[in-house]
This record gives C-alpha cells, sequence and structure tokens, in this order.
C-alpha cells in the first residue's frame, strides 16, 4: 500500500471516530493479513463508530477485514485486498446474563474467558471449546467456528446462539432471534454469520442458551497399542450408557492414548466410568486411568488448541471430516499417507463427532510440493470416503497454492447470491471464505 | 383454453391426471389449514418424487405462478395457505423413509413422512427423532422443517433446526440442490440452519436427512397439583435454578384444568391454580435423583400432590389430560384463538398475571396450556364467533397479549411461526432494517419471491395496521397445541 493511500485512509478515518482509536503506522504490521498489511487498523470504543467506519469504508470501497483478538487470522483464503482491519476487541465487554433464563447476551468484543467466569459464577457455563478459547473474543470465536471436542456432547455454536447484532457493509446494525431460548419469530439470519468469517457482515453481539456447569467432570485415559484399536473402543462408547462429552484419540509413539470425558450428574458416574473403562480395556487397552481437576482441563485443552498453539504459521494443519463410522478409516489414510511424505505428524480424532485432525509441524520450503500434493490426497481420500478436507492453518507459500476450504458442496451458487445480496460492493473480508467469496 | 386450463393440464402432464385437484369445490379442503385465514389455490398437485416436484417449480418458474408448499395442513400460523392463489404443492405422497444409517445414528426421509412415524419405525433399533410438535400424529417432517417446529420436549434437546443435517431442495426456478451433507463442520454458510423455520419461502424441500437419538434408558413423569398459579411458577424457578433441565415442564391452568376435568375426567382437582406436568429421561441412577428432586422441589413450593409414573403406559395416562386439553376447551367455548409467545421464563409469572388482566378487561375467558420451561405461552383465547364483535375483541386481546410478551423481552412465536397470522406484529420485534436483513437472505435463495409469497413479512399499503381478522380454531378433537 503506497504512503499516501495509507496518509488519505487515515486522515478520512480520523475524521469519523478520531485518532485515538487508530492504530499507529509503524504499528500496522502487526495487523497483516497473509503479509498484507492494511492501510489502518481501526479499534472503535462503541457501536455507533463501528458503523460510522463501515459507513465510511464502504462509501470509499475499502476492503475490511474484522479482527477479534487476532488468534485465528490464519484461518481462510489469501485476502483478495485488506484496507482497513477493524478491531473489535474494545468495544465495551457487556455480558447480560440471565441465570434463572439459562440465557445470556454479550458484546462480540468480550473474551470467552471472561463470559465463562461470569457465567461461573452462577454455576452456568458455555459448553464450548474452540481453539484458543482462552484468548479469544466471542466474535472470533462465532465468526471463525471451528467446533472442539466437546461439540460431541453439546453441538456447536450453532446450537446455543439465539439472537444476533450484526453490522452490515454500510454500518447499518440488524438482529434476528432474541434472548428467548425458543423462537420462530422471523428467518435465522444469525445461522449464516457463523463460520462466516465476517464476509456477511460484522457481528456486534450474540445472546447464546447456557447450560448449568456439571456436576461431575471427570475423563479416562485409556493407552492402546494402536490407534485403530483405540479409534474403535473409545468410538464404540459414544453413543451407549457411557455417552461421553467429548472423546479424542491422540497417536502417541507406539500407539494411541483414549481421552474420554464424562460430564453429569453425579449419581450415574460411577456406573459410567465403570462401563467405559471396561469397554476401552475390552477393546485392547493395556490402561486406564481416570484424571480430573486441573490435569484433565489441561489435556483438553491442548486438545482443543490442537496445531493452533504454536505460535508461527510454519505449520500444515488439516480438519477432515467424514461420517463418524468412518473415522478409523480417515485416520488410518492419513497416518499412511504422511509417511510416505516423510513428514513427521501430530494426529488426533474425535470418532463420535467425525474429526481427523493432523498436524505436520515446521514445514519446510523444500518440503512444499510434498505437502501441496498431501492436501490433494486428502481431499480425495476425503471426497471417496464422503467427506471433506479443510486447510486450517498452513505457511503463506503453500496457501498461495491451496484452496485452504476445500471443496464447499452443492450450495457454492446459492453462497455466491448470499454474499451478493449481504455485501453487494465485496468489501467484506474479500477472498477469505469458501469459493473465494 | 383459458390459461388456468392450460396450467392444468400442464402440470397433470407431470404428475398425472389423478394428482391434481382444480374444480373449485374439491380446493375448498385446501383453502384453510390449522389456522382459519383462507386463500383458495388455483390448483393442488401432489409429486411422487423430486423430479416431479423440479418440473412442476420450472413451469410455475416459466408461467410466474406462485408455489405454496403444503405437508399436513397442521400448521397454525396460515404457512400452507395461498392468499394469493397458485398451486399448492403437496408433498404428503412422498413419505418414504429412504435410509436409516444406525451407526451413524442419521436417517434421510421424504418431506411428507408424518413425524411420528420416523420414531415408529426406528424404535426398534433403539433410536428415535426427537422433534415432537404436539400435532407429530399428523404433521410432516417437511412441514416441521418449514416451521422449526418445536414441541414439548424441545426443553432439553431442542427444536427442529437442532436435529436437521442436510436438505435436498428444489429452488424457485426448479433446480435441484443439496444443502448440507450431515458431515458437521463442513466449510461453508450454514444454509441449511438458513433454510430450517424459512417457513417455504425459500424453498421446497424434497429430502430431510435428520439426526437420531437413542431412546433413553429410563423416563420418568410427575404430575403436581398446586393451589396458585404463582406456586407452579415458582416451582419452574426452581427446578431450573438447581441446574437441572428436565426433558420438558409443562403446565395448565385452572381453566384449562377443568376443561379438561369436564371432557375427560382424569379426577384433577377442579380449584387447583395450575398443574405442572415434568418429564425427566436418561440414565436411571440420574432419573430417579431428579425425580425425588422435583417432587420435595413441588411440595416445596406448595404442590398439594405430586403423581410420578415411570411406564409407559402410566405416564402416557399422565400426559393425556395435557395432549388432550385443547380438544377439551370446546366444553367451555365453540371456538378459540391460539396465541404463541414466548417470554424470559423468570417472567412467566408477570406476564400470566398480565394475560388475566387482558381476560378482565375483553371479558373474554383466556386458558393457559403452555411449555413453561421455556417460556413458551399458549393463551387460548375462548369466544364464540357466532356472537357479534367478539371477533374484533379477540384480536385486540390476542395483541395485547403479544404485546406483553415483548415488553418483557420476549416474543411472538416460539413454535408456530409467523405465516399470515402474526407478520403484522413483526414491527413490535423488528426494525425495518432487521426484516430487510431477513429479506436478503430470502432474495437469495428465491429472487422472485414466487415461493409461500405474502408470508412472514407484511408488505403494501396497511404496513403496521394489526390484523383485521384472527386465526380463529374450532376447538375439538384433532386440536393440538
Amino acid at each position: 500500500m503506497s504512503t499516501t493511500t495509507v496518509a488519505s485512509i487515515r486522515a478520512s478515518l480520523s475524521g469519523v471516530v478520531g485518532n485515538s482509536v487508530l492504530a499507529s503506522e509503524a504499528d500496522l504490521h502487526r495487523y497483516a493479513v497473509d503479509g498484507l498489511a492494511p492501510s489502518a487498523a481501526v479499534f472503535p470504543a462503541s457501536e455507533d463508530q463501528l458503523s460510522a467506519v463501515l459507513a465510511l469504508a464502504s462509501r470509499e470501497g475499502w476492503a475490511v477485514v474484522p479482527r477479534g483478538n487476532g488468534s485465528l487470522m490464519a484461518l481462510g483464503g489469501v485476502p483478495e485486498r485488506v484496507d482497513v482491519v477493524i478491531g473489535l476487541s474494545i468495544l465495551p465487554s457487556v455480558i447480560q446474563h440471565a441465570p434463572g433464563d439459562l440465557t445470556v447476551t454479550v458484546g462480540a468484543g468480550t473474551t470467552l474467558a471472561e463470559l465463562q467466569h461470569k457465567l461461573a459464577q452462577e454455576g452456568q457455563w458455555l459448553p464450548l471449546d474452540p481453539p484458543l478459547a482462552l484468548r479469544r473474543t466471542v466474535g472470533g470465536v462465532l465468526a471463525t467456528n471451528l467446533a472442539g471436542p466437546l461439540s460431541l456432547g453439546f453441538g456447536t455454536a450453532r446450537d446455543m446462539v439465539i439472537g444476533m447484532k450484526v453490522a452490515g457493509p454500510d454500518g447499518v446494525i440488524t438482529k434476528s432471534g432474541g434472548k428467548v431460548v425458543k423462537n420462530v419469530t422471523g428467518f435465522d439470519v444469525a445461522k449464516v454469520h457463523l463460520g462466516a468469517l465476517g464476509t456477511l457482515g460484522v457481528i456486534v453481539e450474540a445472546s447464546f442458551k447456557v447450560a448449568p456447569l456439571p456436576k461431575k467432570d471427570v475423563t479416562a485415559e485409556g493407552t492402546f497399542p494402536s490407534l485403530a484399536s483405540a479409534i474403535a473402543a473409545a468410538g464404540s462408547l459414544a453413543f451407549g450408557t457411557v455417552s461421553p462429552q467429548a472423546i479424542e484419540v491422540e497417536a502417541v509413539k507406539d500407539g494411541a492414548m483414549a481421552h474420554v470425558r464424562l460430564m453429569g450428574g453425579s449419581a450415574s458416574m460411577e456406573r459410567r466410568l465403570r462401563e467405559g473403562a471396561s469397554v476401552l480395556r475390552g477393546g485392547g487397552a493395556e490402561g486406564v486411568e481416570v484424571v480430573d481437576g486441573g490435569v484433565a482441563a489441561q489435556a483438553w485443552l491442548r486438545l482443543a488448541d490442537f496445531g493452533w498453539d504454536a505460535p508461527a504459521d510454519d505449520g500444515l494443519l488439516l480438519r477432515l471430516g467424514c461420517l463418524p463410522s468412518r473415522v478409523a478409516e480417515m485416520a488410518a489414510a492419513v497416518v499412511e499417507m504422511a509417511a510416505r511424505s516423510h513428514s513427521a505428524m501430530m494426529l488426533t480424532a474425535g470418532p463420535g463427532r467425525g474429526i481427523v485432525r493432523c498436524y505436520i509441524p515446521k514445514v519446510a520450503s523444500q518440503q512444499l510440493d510434498d505437502v501441496v500434493a498431501m492436501v490433494a490426497e486428502a481431499r480425495q481420500l476425503a471426497a471417496r470416503l464422503g467427506g471433506y478436507a479443510l486447510v486450517e492453518r498452513c505457511p503463506l507459500e503453500l496457501k498461495r497454492g491451496v484452496d485452504v476450504w476445500g471443496d464447499p458442496g452443492d450450495g457454492l451458487h446459492l453462497m455466491r447470491r448470499l454474499k451478493q445480496q449481504m455485501d453487494a460492493g465485496g468489501n467484506l473480508n474479500p477472498g477469505r471464505s469458501v469459493g473465494g467469496i | 383454453m383459458s390459461s388456468k386450463k392450460r396450467l392444468v393440464r400442464d402440470l397433470e402432464r407431470i404428475v398425472g391426471k389423478g394428482m391434481v385437484i382444480h374444480h373449485p369445490d374439491d380446493l375448498l379442503v385446501y383453502e384453510y389449514d390449522g389456522s382459519v385465514d383462507r386463500g383458495l389455490p388455483l390448483a393442488v398437485v401432489f409429486p411422487a418424487s423430486t423430479r416431479q416436484v423440479s418440473q412442476v417449480m420450472s413451469l410455475a418458474y416459466k408461467e410466474n405462478v406462485p408455489v405454496i408448499p403444503r405437508g399436513a395442513g397442521t400448521g397454525l400460523s396460515g404457512g400452507a395457505i395461498a392468499p394469493e392463489g397458485g398451486i399448492q404443492v403437496a408433498l404428503t405422497r412422498m413419505r418414504s423413509i429412504l435410509e436409516v444409517d444406525a451407526a451413524n445414528r442419521t436417517a434421510t426421509v421424504e418431506p411428507g413422512l408424518v413425524n411420528m412415524d420416523l420414531s415408529t419405525a426406528t424404535a426398534r433399533l433403539g433410536l428415535y427423532y426427537a422433534p415432537d410438535p404436539s400435532s407429530q400424529r399428523a404433521c410432516t417432517i417437511g412441514g416441521n422443517v418449514a416451521e422449526n417446529a418445536g414441541g414439548p420436549h424441545c426443553l432439553r434437546y431442542g427444536v427442529t433446526t437442532n436435529h436437521v443435517l442436510a436438505l435436498e431442495v428444489v429452488l424457485e426456478d426448479g433446480s435441484v440442490t443439496w444443502l448440507g451433507d450431515g458431515y458437521r463442520g463442513r466449510p461453508g454458510y450454514d444454509l441449511v440452519g438458513a433454510l430450517v423455520g424459512s417457513e417455504g419461502t425459500m424453498g421446497v424441500v424434497t429430502k430431510v436427512m435428520v439426526r437420531l437419538l437413542p431412546l433413553p434408558e429410563s423416563v420418568r413423569t410427575l404430575l403436581a397439583v398446586f393451589p396458585e398459579m404463582d406456586q407452579a411458577c415458582a416451582a419452574v424457578t426452581r427446578i431450573i435454578g438447581r441446574g437441572m433441565v428436565p426433558t420438558a415442564i409443562e403446565m395448565m391452568d385452572n381453566l384449562a384444568i377443568r376443561a379438561v376435568e369436564t371432557a375427560m375426567k382424569f379426577g384433577y382437582p377442579t380449584d387447583a391454580g395450575a398443574i405442572l406436568l415434568v418429564e425427566v429421561d436418561g440414565l436411571a441412577e440420574e432419573v430417579d435423583e431428579a425425580s425425588r428432586q422435583m417432587d420435595d422441589l413441588c411440595r416445596a413450593s406448595g404442590a398439594t400432590e405430586v403423581k410420578v409414573a415411570s411406564d409407559a403406559l402410566e405416564r402416557e395416562r399422565l400426559w393425556a389430560g395435557r395432549k388432550g386439553a385443547l380438544g377439551a376447551l370446546g366444553v367451555l367455548a365453540p371456538n378459540y384463538y391460539l396465541v404463541d409467545g414466548v417470554v424470559p421464563r423468570t417472567r412467566l409469572l408477570e406476564v400470566l398475571s398480565r394475560v388475566g388482566e387482558i381476560s378482565a378487561e375483553s371479558g373474554l375467558p383466556i386458558a393457559n396450556v403452555f411449555h413453561a420451561g421455556d417460556g413458551n405461552l399458549h393463551p387460548c383465547i375462548l369466544f364464540d364467533e357466532r356472537q357479534h364483535g367478539h371477533l374484533s375483541r379477540v384480536v385486540e386481546a390476542g395483541g395485547e397479549i403479544l404485546k406483553a410478551c415483548v415488553a418483557v423481552g420476549g416474543t411472538l412465536t416460539g413454535e408456530h411461526g409467523v405465516g399470515l397470522e402474526k407478520k403484522a406484529y413483526m414491527p413490535l420485534v423488528f426494525t425495518n432494517a432487521d426484516l430487510e436483513a431477513m429479506l436478503r437472505l430470502k432474495r437469495a435463495f428465491a429472487p422472485r419471491g414466487l415461493l409461500n409469497p405474502g408470508k412472514v413479512f407484511h408488505g403494501g399499503p396497511s404496513c403496521g395496521e394489526m390484523p383485521q381478522r384472527a386465526a380463529v380454531g374450532r376447538a375439538g378433537a384433532g386440536a393440538w397445541v
């Protein structure tokens, strides 16, 4: 971006919201998306300021990139243009919790950690465990919508959001849904903003159904001699009496570790644990250990953050989705693929929820071709097994050569029409969503 | 040949001669649904396949004729009515269960399948379909998808949108598209989520892939009798406050209790202020513990009697009064007008008192039979449509109730949909900009607006006026809420 553009965009923004919420020019590189530094980074301190910034951007035709705390900016396609980054982290953090109604309404800039802390004071929580949950904003979590292990037991954000306020590309703020748990008044517009990466609007506020905190939360960890036996045994628990709230099978040296998380009342916990442990042993577990408290919490954070906890974007993080019944097959194929490309790989599989994630740390430049081939192979594999392969994170050089989203399915033409309806000017995060939307 | 004759002939070429209804006398049955708005379609077609639906839609698109999808016609907001004429596409012939995948707990069905038939068919695999609108013995899965139907047991398991994984949809121009595919988390906009609850305005659903749940190990139902309504409301607050989420919490007020007792003789005390019906399910130990606690909480809140049932037959008996309540109201008055407002559950008592005031002010009896656990009220305004002037008072009282719901942070409809009935009230909840954002979503799917026109959005010169006629039901057997 030329110096003149930077100066003029900055001057226009400053005229609308003042200088105090603009990042200094020297800091702009910190807000770069896939290497593209914006001409300005603005942090609206109110919804009015956000609207004013968007209205100005829409008049000027600037490409706008919404940003929470910036933790998952690596997700998505390389942007077509980046003019103004809008940081939402300093929007007033208002949390309206109605414990008796089991609902909460929260500003998009509030961190999930802050929200959980507030809910916990009343014995409630929002059962969402996306990557890097502790440091991210609610708006960012919804806009990226990467489900974590708990989605097995509690569903995803789409099952919890009951209302949403969104700023359109012209700055007009609209709402859908409401603050009650059952509502069919008007269309469920909030759904299309989940995972849309801000390409249809900027999430300003969301209302959620929340849940009572479980009385018990324990994890059984089974050590298995092979990935296949761990997935089979842990997966068989998913739909039975044990019904874990999360199951993740992690490939470890010489085998696998199955993490099985049981949350719920104390009355049935003993039976669930006993049955769970016995199924794991019967399925070949060499040992089963029960953990809870901080130890278990740390393990689950690590599993949720998988691949995102490494600081640099120099690894390849793949998420493959398939039917739960085919997770073992998918995981085996991924292991074989990585072995062929001689890449050191970490893998975790969620047999109940139909997800396999694999992470190749530090992809070197000379490995790029191998890894591009591997992504292509993963796509073929997904197509064969029925499913999808999403590149969550990868080095920029690689990103320029692959479509990170893969095939969005039959509805792409409708998605394009939706984008056209909701952001006709194409200024909201252009290029970062599926099919280059 | 007249244009109608030509259209009928073309439709008959697609679906076969016996599968198009077009004589005015035959069409009368399709003039209404579970509400009593009226609208006479040009013709009703009964396609047997996605291909036929697609051909019908292409024809309608070419001729610029509206299309109104229709399931069982049990809807309560006028969703299946043809207020602007057009072709009604009745999907009741497409009622097969195409696939049950027990390993992945999903089923793929045609839209005309009756809700209950799915759970009946999958019971032998230990699975069921959770959303259970009270009309589940008659209503179709396709209609449930259009309205995002709820039901008594949605408190714990969620409504239709939480259970639909993928849809095959015929769009306005006749093209066929799959939305979603059952692999949760596939990248891209959540078009399935956008389409569920769009009241037939965005596409005609021709296949539905749903999530099935395992049948619970144990189920228990409690029926608690309270002298006063506020005690029953306090019990609801206490149950939720204890961190318990039962599968259902249903309430009946005194007027409903009297109607049920007169019509069905269950031995309900007719001087009771309210009856609460609570159901819990899950693992045996949890159910034992929860039902004990709920029994205690109900008694501590003032319940004079608590009955507990665990076997299916006994549970059915406890539910029978609740399920038959709307029909039973027929003993009190020939007509009812059913309201579907939602309030935050902590405001239930306040709004119910306001409903009582509205009843007194209007001189119309109002019975309450509703989903207390999620704050979904169903005030039934009782009247006699033959009496002059009643109808306008009924409409006014209904409007007042909705305003009272909105005033405490609630909304217009929890599960019946907006349809024709409530579109004039939409400005109570949404700004023009909010509604415009919803219209954009609709236009992405159906740019010409030929699908179910005149629903949900209140266009035209009378914008902002309250409805002049009520959706008035005849109480009696076959009425559900």
